[in-house]
């Protein structure tokens, strides 16, 4: 039964020239789980804020077209009458959640619509049970983890009783760990319980198994819309858009002739076709013969380090953070720290920042201690990149930005910089055009290499990055890795990640450190390191879908795996010819 | 040599100069380091947020703890000074049964006892009683007559006291609210006192949401550093380097206000749109899942709260508490 029809809707924002949605045709069925997919500013985030009954009455522009619900016109329905239907659940979830307990979070909705008590107990059961966080019920919002939290937001948003949710980029702030629960909720809420689920994100990989259809947008008009399946037979739309299909899809229609039969989504789906052949078992074979390897080798005695954390403790009262940590970072390295929300992956970096002091040890750059708030002189030699680029802008023009630090630096550590020092650092990031431009003018993309290039002014060895790629769909942040690439390598730069994006890893990073439980539990090359799905599984890491089905292919024999589709249909190549 | 400095300070137009400026600026310079030292970002962190443990102070009608405060403020502007510093050892009670962590604790003392001094110096300098008869404790040489005050004087420190005590009492019986009222028992004793709905919301948004406002102002400060812009003290020795440093300060806090601001409102557009779809405003009523109802502990600081009461409204009535004209 169909639920929500939208009918040729074309959105325009106020003081914008061009439509947003430009005639859109829609039609939602009662139940479905469907996949909203496309590139940043394709209109994904706007079709979601018009399903919900937020546009026009909350956000400024012209809407033409009709969206309803059955019969009824969500476009003019009281926002609170079309949450009664529709919920929407945003991205980060601090900005959604109003109070400070789960329990009165939940309840605030049905409260305000004066609901008897019995009602209200009722509501408030079952939303927790359906996001199965009944045992968090008496708990305090801030001692919950990311994923913990969105489920509130979602439960909050099932309390109104409404049958259709939209979710946009609700794991995007989340680590593994928290989009597994999620996900899960989302998947239990819509096959168990028959809920209408709308997701918006770019982790298509972990969603796509569950999914009943997808919807790829470009530039405001649907261009594909049609079951899992179907939807990835071509993938001319999808590499147009530059969205990332699921490994296994790229797999399979790099050997066609391997997955004749179906087109598989999952890491299992693809397992069962590859299980029984005769590729499965050499690889298998290889995994066996393969001599085993020894453990990274201790650093060399006598090799300089760049960075060096030594017996590194820090703790907030009884909590421990980090305890003991040894960690020596050398020149050039593209070292990735990954591992669970709260594992201390950020702690461990702006340690070296020196913006915190450790409980017990210290970290040395370049054989100097480096000083706890001494951050400014500490950015002479390393530079930290934060998660929101957007923060770190505060001039009127690109070049006034680049030569911000400069400028208020202490009188005696001021060096003449010269002006082609500037011109260098523009003609680096590419905004040599835009030098006289506002930087809340430039593109997410433009933004994202200003904040670099103003960190750069300074002429750090060292880079941290916190997150980069979060919140950009696949193409920016390809874009943006493949940038932060060539810097590297033109510069002779060192970089130390803080992700949870395990594709970047696996395409970028020569060295993998795991944090588990304030310590580091492996430190090796990315290809061994993902071949340990279950040791990485306990650590709250998921690899990459090609690096599990290489794993489970060789039932757990293999030290090393494919990092990315195309390692894997090369060594399947090989293995052809062998055969 | 102590009497040397004695004669040189107090008795020298140069020592007295000196001893001028030194009270005259080193205090309201002090001051805000003392803030940043002891209390800090983190600090003003913890010191918003509700701190949930099983005491008998915490589990109290929120009536009685939204009223608490009123009714404290209000009786001490009605005692007089020797009575105001009463009522601030009465005040410390709820804080011992309650058990704040030793950090909230120096938080604490750090945010109710240095505006008080604050007080104490400022009147000390600039209170001129009606009568206008002044004790000089210190009288300022003519080097410094372009301060527009004389001194520092006896009567006026001593009602800087009285004004400070006060403050002290309003601090700490209003601290203690944040500490022992979630924001929906709040929202709850709001509507039960009849007071708009949006009065209880902007309460409990603002309890939500300034611990991440102190937060995002931090981040933004190390960005800036991250930046290469100098925040970092100079020793006390680098006298050079302090006007530097203070001009610093001074440039750094517009220049991360148009970022704050744009992205609380974006925070607050976001919320606002979040509390429509939950229909708030919507009804007349509000129903709540937790109606408190009053039980034995609640009576027994309802009687507390009545002997304070009247124990106060004797002391007035007998003239031993009145305030002097």
């Amino acid at each position: 039964m169909a639920v929500v029809h939208v009918d040729s809707v074309s959105f325009t924002y106020a003081g914008s020239t061009q439509p947003t949605l430009r005639s859109l045709q829609l039609t939602i069925s009662e139940g479905e789980f469907l996949l909203l997919a496309g590139p940043s500013g394709c209109g994904k985030s706007t079709l979601a804020l018009a399903l919900a009954g937020l546009i026009p009455s909350r956000i400024a522009g012209t809407l033409k077209g009709r969206i309803a619900l059955d019969k009824q016109e969500i476009s003019t329905m009281e926002v609170h009458e079309a949450a009664k239907h529709i919920g929407i659940v945003f991205q980060n979830p601090d900005e959604q959640l109003i109070h400070l307990d789960v329990e009165s979070e939940v309840a605030f909705g049905p409260e305000n619509m004066a609901l008897p008590l019995a009602e209200l107990e009722r509501r408030v059961a079952q939303s927790l049970a359906y996001t199965g966080i009944e045992e968090l019920r008496n708990q305090e919002i801030f001692v919950l983890s990311g994923g913990q939290k969105q489920r509130v937001a979602i439960a909050a948003t099932l309390a109104m009783q409404s049958r259709i949710l939209i979710l946009d980029e609700p794991t995007s702030d989340l680590d593994p760990v928290g989009t597994q629960e999620v996900l899960n909720a989302l998947r239990i809420l819509n096959k168990r319980h028959g809920w209408t689920i709308i997701l918006i994100e770019h982790k298509i990989d972990e969603v796509i198994p569950w999914v009943d259809r997808v919807v790829l947008m470009e530039k405001g008009r649907i261009v594909v819309d049609a079951p899992p399946r179907q939807a990835f037979a071509d993938l001319t739309p999808w590499q147009r858009t530059r969205v990332s299909v699921p490994q296994m899809v790229a797999l399979a229609h790099a050997l066609p002739d391997l997955f004749q039969q179906a087109l598989p989504l999952s890491v299992d789906e693809a397992y069962v076709i590859l299980q029984g052949t005769a590729y499965a078992r050499s690889l298998r074979q290889l995994a066996h013969d393969q001599s085993s390897r020894p453990a990274r080798p201790p650093t060399a005695p006598g090799e300089k380090h760049l960075l060096s954390w030594e017996d590194v403790s820090l703790a907030y009262g009884k909590k421990k953070v980090l305890h003991e940590v040894n960690l020596h970072v050398h020149e050039q390295e593209w070292l990735a720290i990954v591992g669970a929300n709260g594992a201390g992956k950020t702690s461990l970096a702006s340690l070296a920042m020196g913006f915190q002091a450790p409980t017990n040890g210290r970290i040395w750059y370049e054989g100097n201690a480096v000083k706890a708030g001494q951050i400014s002189r500490q950015a002479k030699h390393m530079a930290y990149l934060f998660q929101a680029a957007d923060k770190m802008l505060f001039e009127a023009t690109t070049e006034k930005e680049l030569l911000f630090g400069l400028k208020y630096q202490r009188k005696r550590a001021k060096q003449p910089q010269p002006l082609a020092h500037i011109e260098q650092l523009l003609e680096i990031i590419d905004l040599v055009e835009d030098r006289d431009t506002n930087p809340f003018h430039l593109s997410h993309g433009q933004r994202k290499r200003l904040a670099i290039g103003a960190l750069l002014a300074r002429t750090p060895r060292v880079l941290i990055l916190d997150e980069p790629t979060t919140g950009q769909d696949e193409g920016h942040a390809q874009a943006f890795l493949q940038f932060l690439q060539q810097l590297r390598e033109k510069e002779r730069l060192t970089y130390l990640m803080i992700t949870h994006n395990m594709e970047a890893v696996a395409h970028y990073a020569s060295r993998v450190i795991v944090l588990k439980d304030a310590q580091i539990v492996m430190d090796d090359a990315p290809e061994y390191v993902f071949a340990r799905v279950d040791e990485l599984a306990d650590c709250g890491i998921l690899p990459p879908p090609v690096a599990r089905l290489h794993a489970k292919l060789c039932e757990g024999q293999a030290q090393r795996v494919a990092l990315n589709v195309e390692t894997l249909v090369q060594a399947l190549g090989s293995l052809e010819a062998l055969l | 040599m102590i009497a040397w400095l004695q004669t040189f300070f107090l008795h020298t137009l140069i020592g007295q100069t000196i001893l001028g400026y030194l009270l005259m600026f080193t205090v309201p310079v002090i001051f805000p380091v003392i803030l940043v030292t002891l209390v800090g970002a983190r600090g003003l962190r913890h010191l918003f947020s509700y701190e949930p443990e099983p005491t008998w102070v915490h589990a109290i009608d929120p009536r009685i703890k939204v009223i608490y405060p009123v009714l404290i403020s209000t009786l001490s502007v009605l005692l007089n000074w020797n009575f105001v510093y009463l009522l601030l050892g009465f005040t410390i009670i709820p804080w011992i049964l309650v058990r704040p962590s030793a950090q909230r604790a120096r938080v604490l003392l750090a945010m109710i006892c240095t505006p008080a001094l604050g007080i104490i110096w400022s009147n000390g300098i600039f209170y001129t009683p009606p009568s206008g008869i002044v004790h000089m404790f210190f009288l300022f040489p003519p080097t410094l007559s372009w301060l527009g005050t004389s001194g520092m004087s006896s009567e006026g420190l001593l009602y800087g006291a009285e004004q400070a005590g006060r403050v002290m009492v309003t601090t700490s019986a209003t601290l203690i609210l944040l500490m022992i009222a979630k924001p929906s028992e709040i929202i709850w004793a709001f509507s039960k006192f009849r007071m708009p709905a949006a009065v209880g919301l902007a309460v409990t948004v603002a309890l939500r949401f300034l611990p991440q406002l102190i937060e995002r102002t931090t981040v933004l400060l190390q960005v800036m550093q991250v930046r290469g812009y100098d925040l970092s003290r100079p020793g006390w020795r680098e006298i050079t380097s302090w006007p530097g440093y203070i001009k610093r300060v001074g440039i750094a806090l517009p220049t991360i206000t148009v970022p704050l601001l744009i992205g609380s409102l974006r925070s607050t557009f976001l919320t606002a749109m979040v509390v429509d779809a939950r229909a708030f405003g919507t009804q007349s009523q509000r129903t709540f899942i937790h109606e408190h109802k009053l039980i034995l502990n609640d009576y027994i600081a309802i009687g507390v709260l009545v002997l304070l009461i009247v124990t106060v409204c004797l002391l007035l009535v007998l003239h031993i508490a009145t305030r002097q004209g």
